[in-house]
């Protein structure tokens, strides 16, 4: 749907509402079709905790779940999504996940911009394979970009979260 | 010590006494503050602040990079549904703002004179661009992002396209590019000893040129402003390191009562320098946000992309040197002839000037020293530091110890050891450390000399210098309120970038109080409406001046509670026969005579009194950079760092990988050592980012730079950083901190570039000039060294 601006331009006014099932939730949202889904999960759900970094797809720190995998919610337009399950650091924070005691006591943490990022990465991971080995945690997560240079933390702190999974 | 540093530490330790054994908690650990709320992403950055009827705001770009606007129309902007303003630079919100301060220069005592010249005030809309990317004519504010960017598409400009400098080199002989009179902006010359007597007295001489590149700024929260009006008072939702003067900046732009003007700040994504609120375009963009929230009385909030996020990058430097040393590696004379980048950025240029030859001079014994510096205008991003302003005085110094080191045969860290002005005991701790940890004397090899199996060359590099820290410098000031259960909250305005200063601070005061650790908290985002301000981070200088607030505070809190609580052990008894610990107040003649903080307050408290706290502050006077002119002995030369590096280099591809970093440093005294661990390999991580990957890559024909973000520039990740990585904090030497403490995160940064430098002319054998070490140049230098040969 389109309109049209007082010097005859055309632009793109449609929007509609859309269904996503995030953190276990349904919402009704009105979208419009430009919109990414990091942009209707933390201005329109509220959803703070996924961060907006490079808006390129080239940092993580907008990683969420869908469908089990990890993707990029700054470059993953909302109304593609509709129908899909979603899953944010929210919902890892209700259950209290062991990754986040994890990320605490390693203290893979420093400004903690890149880490609900990072930690939906390993989320992820460990959905997929539970006990990764070194190589493999580096692998999925040498994706995410931490400034303060947490990496050496990090493989620790995956680690942890497997034995704190199986307690 | 210098003897006036002595004097100076000696009356502060006076005022202020801290502990020197016993500690509690300082030296361990503590949980911070602020890690479980980022874990569970429920920590509030300024990026997340949403606010009721909030709008979005974008401000326009230029396309090049030096123009001036002609005409201007934003009737297809105002016109477009979803906008709800349209600001230009002709509207009288903008003409009115007094951006003088905006861009205020600090005078650190080492910029030569006619450095004011070089401060130019620029509108908050320029109507005349200095560079590409610089924020002008009109600034929107829209329902969404989306259409304030479509918005901006609408508005029409006529302009007027200027000459432009993009290489510094041009700069130096072209007409005037810039707002100054001329490119070339306050030359200095330093001449110290008598050099030419120097170089006579030398055995070798060695010479060269060299490059350091320009490092953009990437923190990866981007810059964010949120404006907001209630009536006349104004409060911005802060993204920066520096809270507190931006109160006085912004009251002055806006012409307003600096009592009205509220700064919230909230936790920070990183900063490495570049939200320092000195640099234009930060303070620029909190402006533009404050005015289009004035004029829409609706919430504004701005959030830079993260192209526009890359409003600041290093200098670019080149230097010839030339050093004359003796047979047994005795420096006798030293010469530097640089050249930095400057842009229009207010004070940051000024930053750069006079300082690259800063560390030779300060550090090495040698009294035969010339510098010659140049800043020249270009038309490129403005120049701020990055992690630190220390970048160039540590490529100089650096380059001059390992290419002395390489023409003698020597060991470089011999070389550090016959030079520096203060050997012991740091940089001997150190140094020893070093070679034990890294089987540093099995490992280094003549350069080019080992071939790996895996058919690469193997290469191994030291740097060695200071930890950086400044002594003490601005006024800062500490809070603290016990609650009726004795629970204590510390109040002060800091930044938060990441360091969890707070858990740093609240061990300080908790340990020299006798508090119980978990009974201390000190919450991280607070606002200007707070009395006590604690320098911001930056400078790597925080802990060393707020850490002598954090101790007077702990003691004057400590008199006044137990004189309030003396009551309570019996007629008679006073403050000085009791003592705290572990928050249990307790005779000191008889200690089993004692009673939890909380009980005793509980039972003093009137339920229905309003105020039901102990409230205590206190204020440390800074010693003064700029006033006092004595910046230079509070630099403290006690504590050393080294860094050693190994690399493999393919002569096939020049690809270097790094394949171990080991990180000695002595930090004086360790407070929170999981912090100083956590600057220590941060700042290796970016040391290799700086040695192998950064620099700035601009259009040559529209002076656009190309890479400033995540893609072009490639940021290290974890597939990029060494599994072995080690690092070692020591207690060696002491500065005149309290505890002997150093600032620790911006020498790491600033240094380990040199090691990956050296290890990879230990694998090839030719020094690379230039930096980045990438691949190109590798080979280039594998070719020229003729160690193409297969394993």
């Amino acid at each position: 749907m389109t309109s049209a601006d007082d010097a005859g331009r055309e632009y793109d006014d449609s929007a509609r509402v859309i269904c996503l099932r995030v953190n276990g939730r349904d919402y009704r949202v009105l979208a419009r079709p430009g919109w990414t889904l990091s942009f209707v999960i933390r201005d329109k759900l509220g959803l703070t905790g996924t961060k907006l970094a490079c808006d390129q797809g080239a940092c993580g720190a907008c990683t969420v779940i869908m469908d089990g995998r990890p993707i990029l919610s700054c470059m993953t337009l909302a109304v593609e999504c509709e129908g899909r399950d979603i899953e944010t650091i929210e919902a890892l924070a209700a259950e209290n996940h062991p990754l986040l005691d994890a990320w605490v006591q390693t203290e893979s943490i420093q400004c903690g911009y890149c880490t609900p990022g990072v930690v939906m990465t390993a989320k992820a991971l460990l959905d997929r394979v539970p006990n990764p080995s070194d190589g493999e945690i580096r692998e999925a997560l040498a994706g995410n970009v931490c400034r303060c240079g947490t990496y050496p933390r990090w493989t620790k702190a995956v680690k942890a979260a497997v034995k704190g999974t199986k307690a | 010590m210098s003897d006036e540093v002595r004097g100076l530490y000696d009356r502060m330790v006076d005022e202020v006494p801290f502990k020197t054994q016993d500690f509690d908690y300082i030296g361990k650990s503590m949980p911070r503050f602020d890690a479980k709320a980022k874990a569970r992403g429920e920590a509030e950055f300024t990026s997340d602040i949403m606010l009721p009827g909030m709008l979005y705001g974008k401000v326009l770009r230029s396309p090049y990079a030096h123009a001036r606007i002609k005409a201007i129309d934003v009737s297809k902007a105002r016109a477009l549904p979803g906008v709800y303003d349209v600001m230009t630079l002709d509207d009288e919100d903008v003409t009115s703002v007094d951006a003088t301060e905006l861009t205020a220069p600090w005078d650190f005592g080492w910029i030569g004179p006619g450095w004011e010249e070089a401060v130019v005030s620029e509108p908050i809309l320029a109507r005349e661009v200095w560079r590409a990317w610089e924020q002008c004519g009109a600034a929107v504010a829209a329902d969404s992002p989306e259409i304030a960017k479509e918005a901006l598409k609408l508005i029409e400009i006529e302009w007027e396209q200027l000459p432009m400098i993009l290489e510094m080199k041009d700069a130096l002989v072209s007409e005037k590019t810039g707002p100054f009179d001329g490119n070339l902006m306050v030359p200095c010359l330093r001449e110290e000893g008598d050099v030419e007597a120097g170089f006579k007295e030398a055995d070798v001489i060695v010479e060269g040129k060299a490059r350091w590149a320009p490092l953009p700024m990437t923190s990866i929260e981007t810059k964010c402003s949120v404006a907001r009006w209630e009536d006349d008072e104004l409060t911005i939702w802060f993204r920066g390191q520096q809270v507190r003067p931006a109160i006085k900046k912004y009251s002055r732009a806006l012409k307003m009562p600096a009592s009205k003007v509220r700064i919230v700040c909230p936790y920070q994504g990183g900063s490495f320098g570049q939200m320092f609120t000195a640099g234009v375009e930060d303070t620029r963009t909190d402006l533009i946000a404050a005015l289009l929230a004035r004029r829409t009385r609706r919430p504004v909030k701005i959030q830079m992309t993260r192209q526009e996020n890359v409003f600041g990058t290093d200098w670019e430097m080149t230097f010839d040197y030339k050093v004359g040393v003796k047979s047994d590696g005795t420096i006798t004379a030293w010469k530097i002839v640089d050249c930095c980048s400057g842009c229009v950025g207010g004070s940051s240029t000024l930053q750069a000037f006079g300082l690259p030859g800063n560390w030779a001079r300060d550090e090495l014994k040698c009294e035969n020293t010339l510098e010659d510096t140049k800043v020249v205008f270009v038309n490129r991003q403005p120049t701020w530091w990055c992690r630190s302003e220390q970048n160039q005085p540590a490529v100089f110094l650096d380059t001059v110890i390992q290419r002395v080191a390489d023409r003698l045969q020597m060991d470089p860290s011999e070389v550090y050891l016959k030079n520096l002005k203060q050997p012991e005991p740091s940089a001997k701790a150190v140094i020893e450390k070093m070679k034990l940890e890294s089987g540093w004397d099995g490992k280094w090899h003549r350069p080019g000399e080992r071939t790996l199996a895996n058919g690469k060359k193997h290469g191994i590099g030291v740097v060695l210098a200071h930890s950086w820290g400044n002594y003490t410098d601005f006024n800062v000031s500490i809070g603290l309120k016990i609650e009726g259960d004795g629970t204590c909250t510390l109040i002060s305005l800091k930044d938060d970038i990441g360091t969890t200063a707070h858990t740093t601070y609240a061990t300080i005061v908790a340990d020299e109080m006798g508090l119980n650790f978990d009974h201390v908290h000190f919450p991280a985002c607070q606002s200007t409406d707070v009395g006590y301000t604690l320098q911001g981070g930056g400078g790597a200088a925080g802990l060393h001046g707020n850490a002598w607030a954090c101790v007077k505070l702990a003691r004057k809190a400590k008199q006044e509670l137990l004189e309030l609580v003396a009551g309570k052990f019996g007629e008679g008894t006073a403050a000085e026969d009791l003592d705290m610990r572990n928050s249990v107040i307790f005779l000191k003649a008889d200690p089993e005579n004692k009673k939890p903080l909380s009980e005793v307050l509980y039972s003093m408290l009137d339920a229905n009194s309003p105020d039901q706290t102990l409230t205590v502050g206190a204020r440390v006077e800074g010693r003064g950079w700029a006033e006092e002119n004595v910046m230079e002995i509070f630099v403290p030369y006690q504590c050393y760092q080294a860094h050693v590096v190994e690399v493999e280099v393919d002569t096939e591809t020049g690809a270097v990988e790094v394949t171990s970093i080991l990180n000695v440093a002595d930090v004086g005294k360790m407070i929170r050592p999981e912090t100083v661990y956590g600057q220590l390999y941060g700042g290796d991580i970016m040391g290799v980012e700086r040695g192998l990957f950064f620099d700035t890559i601009y259009d040559p024909s529209t002076g656009v730079m190309l890479n400033g973000d995540f893609i072009y520039t490639p940021v290290a990740t974890l597939g990029e950083i060494p599994k072995d990585l080690e690092t070692h904090g020591m207690e060696v030497g002491k500065t005149p901190g309290p505890y002997g403490l150093v600032g620790v995160g911006e020498s790491t940064a600033n240094l380990l570039f040199g090691a990956v430098n050296s290890a990879v002319y230990n694998a090839i054998g030719v020094w690379i000039d230039e930096y980045p070490l990438t691949p190109d140049k590798v080979l280039a230098a594998v070719q020229k060294a003729g160690t193409e040969e297969r394993p």
